[in-house]
């Protein structure tokens, strides 16, 4: 199997981190393996996974932190 | 690169007095900073708390010009909302016992009817949710993941907040997505 330094780029490249450099290797390596491509699979369908897992916060907290601005900007205007 | 310009501009015009421009950029973000505080304190009251704490040190960063504009705006507010979920846990560790009539203490009673809700609100859903998924990784994998791919920090940024080195943050990385794999496949859920 591959050694670590190549699986911790296959992890950069699938969260878009990889150097050009280290693109272009893994290009090459993954041309070259079977296992590394499964791997790199694995990675990006847990990742697509996880994009399915969001929550959003109640409308409630969005409007308190705007009137908590709009306070702030009456207290600058008094000051 | 874009995305870094675009907040950068709402930043600038929200400082110069355009309120409409805070509320774009929370809208623009809230999901990622809630799910990323959601995650780590696993509770949806005190996330909204956190969430609503951590806009509001957020926007009196900005009005007292103290922002720094050379980083991203996202990883800035996560690292803001992880430090404020931290105090929150060492406050709760700190909190005093407060015994009923009965002898039972308080927060612990507190504490139960919070598990419950929970577990009633786990229930409510399907029983093999991501959210449950990741709550099953060991901690120092579970933080490594939330903040990657919920909180966008690169590798660098996690490796720098958790103080290890940008290979052990990789490391773990790797072996959550791993250990996801291995659960989602014992546990027959369809990766599509």
């Amino acid at each position: 199997m591959d050694n670590t330094s190549t699986l911790n780029n296959l992890l950069k490249l699938t969260y878009s981190e990889a150097t050009e450099n280290e693109r272009l290797i893994l290009k090459n390596k993954l041309i070259n393996s079977e296992d590394l491509r499964r791997e790199f699979k694995h990675m990006c369908d847990v990742k697509s996974l996880l994009d399915q897992e969001f929550y959003a916060p109640n409308p409630t907290s969005i409007q308190i932190i705007l009137e908590e601005s709009q306070k702030n900007e009456l207290e600058t205007y008094l000051d | 690169m874009k995305e870094q310009i675009k907040d950068r501009a709402l930043i600038k015009q929200y400082i110069q007095g355009n309120e409409a421009c805070l509320e774009m950029l929370i809208n623009k973000h809230k999901n990622k900073v809630f799910t990323t505080i959601f995650l780590i304190v696993n509770d949806r009251y005190i996330a909204e708390d956190l969430f609503q704490e951590t806009f509001i040190k957020v926007i009196k960063t900005f009005k007292s010009g103290k922002y720094n504009e050379e980083g991203k705006f996202l990883p800035w507010v996560v690292r803001i909302a992880r430090n404020l979920a931290i105090d929150h846990f060492r406050k709760a560790k700190r909190m005093p016992t407060i015994t009923s009539q009965d002898g039972e203490d308080i927060f612990r009673t507190f504490e139960v009817s919070e598990d419950n809700r929970e577990q009633s609100y786990i229930k409510n859903q399907d029983e093999n949710t991501i959210r449950q998924i990741i709550n099953m990784l060991p901690p120092e994998q579970k933080q490594v993941l939330v903040l990657r791919h919920y909180g966008d920090m690169s590798f660098k940024e996690i490796a720098e907040v958790t103080n290890v080195s940008i290979n052990t943050a990789l490391g773990r990385m790797r072996y959550a997505l791993n250990n996801m794999r291995k659960i989602i496949t014992e546990k027959s859920i369809s990766l599509q």
